[in-house]
């Protein structure tokens, strides 16, 4: 159970905060990880760069992905996931302040496994970060043996 | 048989004797003894001995052992019973054994008889044998008998014909003879192997050899018959192949079945003989293309005495014993032989022979080779050409002796009856009943003789093809027969054989029936020639149609009708050769005719060459012995009669209608009686009644005006006086007052005397013409006045290019007057450019022969001015050209105007694109504006109310009072900041984005929303009305946001509302179709109406209904987008209306650009 970890990919520091707090309270006792920007997230996640040496498992259970990120955007770091077999199966949340069709249309089509709008009102956002941490952690099977 | 009886009756008193000694052992059993001593008696003495027995021991046993013993006292009366008892088993012994016996007795008789029987029918079967033995022995030595003469004459007859001393006539009486003594040995060649095969003496004398080279052997025989038929005969084979068999009988089997195939296949045919080994076995195939043989007969072909016989088809002659012996002596060797269907049609025959004789089998050491005299048969009698001789007779009949075609598939028969007829009469030969039919057909013999059996086409078959043709329908035939067959004879008489002769016959009966049946021939022939003049050489359409209403006879008159010659039309039927139309017309006379009664009548048939005829046609019933037996129809040709007689009428009524039509009407005067005759056109003319008689001389002033009838009645004196003829126009005035203008012509006739005895002449009505004449007049004026006023420079001009015409206006340009323009050419008018000019422009004219329009640079008055010229040919009626000519007009100012206006355009046009291209960027500014404020402005709202949420959560207990409420504020405002943002990104969208054209069912929708509605808020209670089926065409997405705003709205609004309800419909307004949201909620009051579709433009405070003031400015955005109009119409209290229309083709008018 605590071999699972989530990676946070948020820019803002705020919600990342927010996040963190709404998934602490609701139980989520696994390890997350947090990056800043699209290309941190990939370096995280192929043991590039900074994280070459990093500990933890190989890959996270679920990475929880924001799409504005600077450097790369949330949907190009998805894209680059989806082509490299390492993590073409990874599960990866879009957790985004947009609602724009055209994000949602796209997230799924470079294949993302869930689009998740943030709520703005902190009560709705505790409870679907919530729900997303216990979906992710312990009800969903996920494709690759940790 | 005493002895027995004695034995009998001894037999109880040994028992007696025996029960006696054994007595105490015995006791009780009276009996004991006694019933074997009856039992015996019984089958010694039979009935009675059992009888005589049985009384004795009863006598005895009553004595010594009832008790009391030894006396004849009855103590116990059951012992009586017994008594009884026991001699009636003596009575069944007796009897049993009685039958017994006799039954032995009988069948030991009948045995006995049996035995007898059986001896003598083996008596008689040993005699049979013997008497079959001897038979076949007598037949087999009668066969050997027959067989040495045979060769004994053929062997000598062979020398004789190798030998050059005969003369023609001697060879060929030679070779009859050889070839029939062949013929004869051959069949008892077969008669001695049928005999043999049938009494089992056939014997096998195995030799191994190569079966290839013996069936290359036998097959080279075939040879020359397969050249002379022109038949394509080929071997397969391997290179050796050695098999046991017999060769002899190999060798009959194959000289039968080629002999067999070659019989079968037609000239130019093909035969294959092929040979190969399958699973051990010697394969022999023989494959031709002849007619094959019918499954249902491939079983009998191999049976003795039977030949496949196509109904009475005799195809070869032959003993029938061929194939039979193909199969006996293919079963000898243990073989197997079948009949199959050669692929493509034909007899195939297959043998299956083992390759090795049976165990034990003595081996010849070489194969048996067949005897060469069936050899040259078999070969002889695939030789018909060989065997065909003609007559070689010194006497010729004369070139004119009747002809007699001798049919009769025997050569040599044939050849004999040839010899005795030749004397006489000019003969052919026809060896098949085919042969025969086409000789018939071709040589138009005065006899046919012919035989019946014979093959390809029999006899009898042959006799009624013969009769089917009309040309053979008389043609004596005789048939010979060698059957006695009375039945065929009279079938045959039937069908139309005169006489016949039984085979053989004698010479001089022969040439005394063929003579008499030829006279015969003549003399009907002569007799039928000169009717077949008359009916020929005829005019008069002839025929005669039988019952069946067939054509028996036509003559060629009657056939040329048809287009066709007499014998196509004979024995065809009426109504096939004179066509269905022509039939219906004639059928009920002809009906009547064929009941007897004469049909005389007029038809006018349709005839295939088209040409009209009226025929005069006569039906008369042909009688014969009381029956009716045709009709002789005779057709006369009345066409020209009639036609003449119609044209009479047609040319009267013809210048009435050509005197109508010219308005000309002809009148004479009779001045010795003083008699005018006006024709009907005159009548017409003058206005006349017609019922009135013409009017005279003085009469007709009343017709003419007074200036005319002056002009007129001065001419018709002096012709009258003179004899001059006049012609002079007239003014007429009828008495209805209209006028005319008419010609009046008239000339006189004078008799023999010269005296004027007659005046005629004509009356023509020129009344039209006139009227022409003025029209054209007035034509021209109007022309001439157009031309002369025209504001455009015209001009004609001939092909060559000199004017004809130019009008005021172009001569104003040269300063010249027309007449000195005309005749001039452009060259003579204009500087030489621009004449060039003009001329290649009427040139395209010329060629094109169609309107050129062309802007032409002409310098007047020094300066260059620009025309349009519309230049056109002036055609004559064929076509050709007249004249060209050229309507100019100076443009020079409006050219000028139009430049500037051009100007103007694309400097507008240019503004428009530069407009256009600042519109999308600000749109493009405004959509990326709108996807940033999507995500970063709800970033910091959102931490805004998490960290405020989060304050009353982790510190609530230490916060005074008012903190609390003003962190409740801040979330408060988040929240209320986040649906701004929400509403503004939505009315953003309803102008953005491609504009999809859906079919929309608003109905459907509004329901589905109404039911969420309700959802969300359980406890209102909403009457909802919605109008089925309301379809709309646009964008479904938006069309949703905007029911999604109207529903609520409806439902937001009447929220304090009593009896809330909400009603969605269609209405005309104004002939345009509005759906239309209605509730009785707040309603609104209509000063405020221009108001309701502003953003953020509220009517209620929050408190009142919450709110952010953009949904009813998006659904006005999205109405728009479809080409639609939205309105309300509200009062405060009472509800509002909210209707709009969506059109059917949205107008997009930011479409595409969100894509660039």
């Amino acid at each position: 159970m605590n071999s699972k970890t989530i990676l946070l990919v948020e820019d803002n520091t705020q919600d990342e905060m927010l996040t963190l707090r709404a998934l602490r309270r609701a139980n989520v006792a696994n390890r997350i990880d947090v990056v800043r920007d699209g290309q941190q997230a990939l370096d995280y996640l192929f043991r590039e760069g900074e994280f070459a040496d990093r500990d933890g498992p190989v890959l996270p259970t679920v990475v929880l992905l924001d799409i504005g990120l600077p450097r790369l955007s949330g949907l190009e770091v998805l894209e680059r996931l989806r082509g490299d077999t390492r993590t073409a199966m990874l599960p990866v949340v879009i957790l985004t302040s947009s609602d724009e069709e055209r994000d949602l249309l796209k997230s799924y089509q470079v294949g993302a496994n869930s689009f998740v709008r943030k709520p703005v009102d902190f009560a709705e956002f505790a409870e679907t970060v919530a729900l997303l941490g216990v979906y992710w952690l312990a009800t969903n099977k996920p494709p690759l043996k940790q | 048989m005493k002895a027995r009886l004695i034995g009998a009756v001894l037999l109880p008193f040994l028992a007696l004797a025996l029960q006696w000694l054994l007595w105490p052992w015995i006791t009780p059993f009276v009996w004991f003894l006694f019933y074997p001593a009856v039992f015996f008696s019984a089958r010694l003495g039979g009935l009675w001995g059992g009888l005589i027995s049985a009384v004795i021991s009863i006598a005895m046993v009553w004595f010594f052992f009832m008790s009391p013993q030894l006396s004849w006292k009855l103590e116990n009366p059951h012992n009586l019973y017994s008594m009884g008892l026991f001699l009636i088993m003596g009575y069944l012994f007796g009897d049993t054994q009685d039958r017994l016996h006799r039954a032995q007795t009988r069948t030991e008789a009948v045995l006995a008889e049996t035995r007898t029987a059986k001896e003598q029918i083996t008596q008689l079967y040993r005699k049979t044998l013997e008497l079959d033995e001897l038979k076949t022995q007598f037949f087999a030595n009668v066969s050997h008998e027959l067989r040495t003469p045979l060769t004994l004459i053929i062997s000598p007859l062979e020398k004789r014909l190798a030998g050059n001393v005969l003369t023609d006539q001697q060879r060929r009486e030679d070779e009859m003879i050889l070839r029939n003594a062949r013929l004869l040995y051959r069949h008892v060649s077969d008669l001695l192997d049928a005999s043999k095969l049938e009494s089992g003496h056939m014997t096998l004398d195995y030799a191994c050899f190569d079966i290839v080279s013996l069936a290359r052997i036998t097959a080279s025989h075939f040879d020359l018959p397969a050249r002379e038929k022109g038949i394509d005969y080929c071997i397969e084979a391997p290179q050796r192949f050695d098999i046991e068999a017999d060769g002899e009988k190999l060798q009959r089997i194959l000289i039968n079945l080629l002999s067999n195939a070659f019989k079968f296949t037609p000239s130019g045919g093909r035969i294959l003989l092929s040979l190969r080994e399958e699973a051990d076995t010697m394969v022999i195939a023989v494959q031709d293309n002849g007619p094959g043989i019918p499954a249902h007969l491939r079983e009998a072909v191999f049976e003795r005495f039977r030949q496949v016989e196509g109904d009475a088809q005799r195809h070869f002659g032959g003993t029938g014993l061929g194939l039979a012996i193909v199969r006996e002596f293919t079963e000898l060797h243990g073989g197997s032989v079948s009949a199959l269907e050669a692929p493509g049609g034909g007899a195939l025959f297959v043998v299956r022979l083992p390759l090795h004789a049976p165990a034990g089998v003595v081996m010849q050491s070489v194969p048996g080779r067949v005897d060469p005299i069936i050899d040259y048969q078999t070969i002889d009698e695939l030789h018909p050409a060989r065997q065909s001789t003609t007559s070689g007779t010194g006497i010729q009949a004369g070139a004119n002796a009747p002809l007699v075609l001798v049919v009769e598939d025997n050569a040599d028969m044939n050849a004999f009856i040839v010899d005795a007829l030749s004397r006489y009469y000019r003969v052919a030969s026809a060896y098949d009943g085919r042969d025969g039919l086409q000789q018939a057909l071709a040589l138009r013999p005065d006899l046919i003789l012919t035989d019946v059996m014979m093959p390809v086409l029999s006899g009898d078959r042959m006799v009624l093809e013969l009769r089917r043709q009309p040309a053979m329908e008389h043609v004596p035939i005789m048939i010979l027969t060698a059957k006695a067959d009375d039945e065929l004879r009279v079938s045959l008489l039937k069908s139309g054989v005169q006489d016949y002769l039984n085979k053989p016959f004698l010479v001089d009966e022969l040439l005394a029936r063929v003579g008499s049946l030829i006279n015969e021939r003549r003399r009907v022939q002569t007799e039928l020639q000169r009717y077949e003049q008359i009916v020929a050489t005829s005019g008069d359409m002839l025929a005669f149609v039988d019952s069946e209403r067939r054509f028996l006879v036509v003559n060629p008159a009657y056939a040329g009708l048809f287009g066709r010659m007499p014998d196509d039309i004979r024995q065809q039927y009426v109504s096939n050769i004179v066509g269905s139309a022509n039939y219906a017309v004639i059928a009920p006379h002809l009906d009547l005719a064929l009941a007897g009664e004469i049909q005389s009548f007029l038809v006018e048939p349709v005839f295939p060459d088209g040409k009209r005829r009226i025929l005069a046609a006569e039906y008369r019933p042909f009688m014969k012995e009381g029956d009716i037996q045709g009709v002789v129809v005779s057709l006369r040709d009345v066409t020209a009669l009639k036609i003449n007689e119609e044209k009479l009428k047609a040319s009267e009524s013809a210048l009435k209608v050509a005197q109508h039509l010219a308005g000309v009407g002809n009148w004479e005067w009779d001045l010795q009686t003083n008699t005018p005759f006006w024709s009907e056109e005159i009548y017409l003319i003058y206005g006349r009644d017609p019922q009135l008689p013409p009017a005279d001389y003085p009469e007709v002033q009343q017709y003419f005006t007074p200036d005319s009838w002056a002009i007129l009645s001065d001419a018709v004196e002096k012709c009258l006086h003179e004899g001059r003829a006049y012609e002079c126009d007239a003014e007429v005035v009828r008495p209805d007052g209209s006028h005319r203008w008419i010609v009046a012509r008239g000339e006189p006739s004078r008799d023999n005397d010269g005296n004027i005895i007659n005046l005629h002449g004509t009356v023509q009505d020129i009344s039209e013409r006139k009227r022409v004449e003025l029209a054209l007049r007035d034509r021209e004026q109007k022309l001439n006045a157009i031309i002369a006023h025209s504001p455009s420079a015209l001009s004609l001009k001939d092909p060559d290019g000199r004017y004809v015409l130019a009008n005021p206006n172009l001569q104003r340009i040269h300063k010249l007057t027309e007449d000195e323009i005309i005749g001039k050419t452009d060259f003579d008018l204009y500087p030489e450019a621009t004449a060039s000019v003009f001329r290649a422009n009427d040139a395209r004219v010329l060629s094109t022969l169609s309107r050129y329009s062309v802007e032409e640079i002409v310098p007047v008055d020094g300066r260059p001015r620009i025309y349009m010229s519309h230049i056109f040919p002036v055609l004559r009626d064929d076509e050709t050209i007249h004249y060209i000519c050229r309507i100019s007009l100076d443009i020079s100012e409006r050219k000028q105007a139009e430049e500037e206006i051009h100007r103007l355009n694309s400097d507008l046009e240019r503004r428009v694109v530069e407009r256009t291209a600042e519109l999308s960027a600000a749109n493009r500014e405004l959509d990326a504006f709108a996807y940033a404020v999507s995500h970063d402005l709800r970033a910091p709202l959102r931490a805004m109310s998490g960290f405020s949420q989060a304050l009353v959560e982790d510190y609530g207990d230490t916060l005074q009072g008012e903190a609390k409420i003003y962190l409740e504020q801040i979330g408060i405002a988040s929240r209320r900041m986040n649906e701004l943002i929400d509403g503004l990104l939505v009315l953003s969208r309803s102008t953005r984005g491609e504009l999809r054209r859906d079919k929309v069912d608003l109905s459907e929708l509004a329901q589905g929303l109404l039911a969420e509605l309700a959802r969300d808020d359980p406890t209102r209670q909403v009457a909802v009305e919605i109008e089925a089926g309301l379809q709309a065409r646009g964008d479904a997405r938006l069309l949703e946001a905007v029911m999604r705003n109207l529903l609520g709205n409806a439902w937001k609004y009447t929220a304090h509302t009593q009896a809330p309800s909400i009603r969605i419909y269609t209405e005309e307004r104004d002939g345009i179709r509005y759906f239309c949201v209605a509730d009785n909620g707040a309603g609104f009051d209509m000063a405020h109406a221009n108001r309701l579709f502003q953003p953020f433009q509220r009517l209620h405070r929050q408190d009142e209904f919450p709110g952010i003031g953009i949904g009813l400015a998006t659904v006005q955005r999205i109405v728009h987008r479809h080409g639609g109009v939205i309105g309300a119409s509200g009062e405060p209290g009472k509800g509002a209306i909210f209707y709009f229309t969506l059109s059917d083709i949205p107008v997009d008018f930011t479409g595409g650009e969100n894509e660039a």
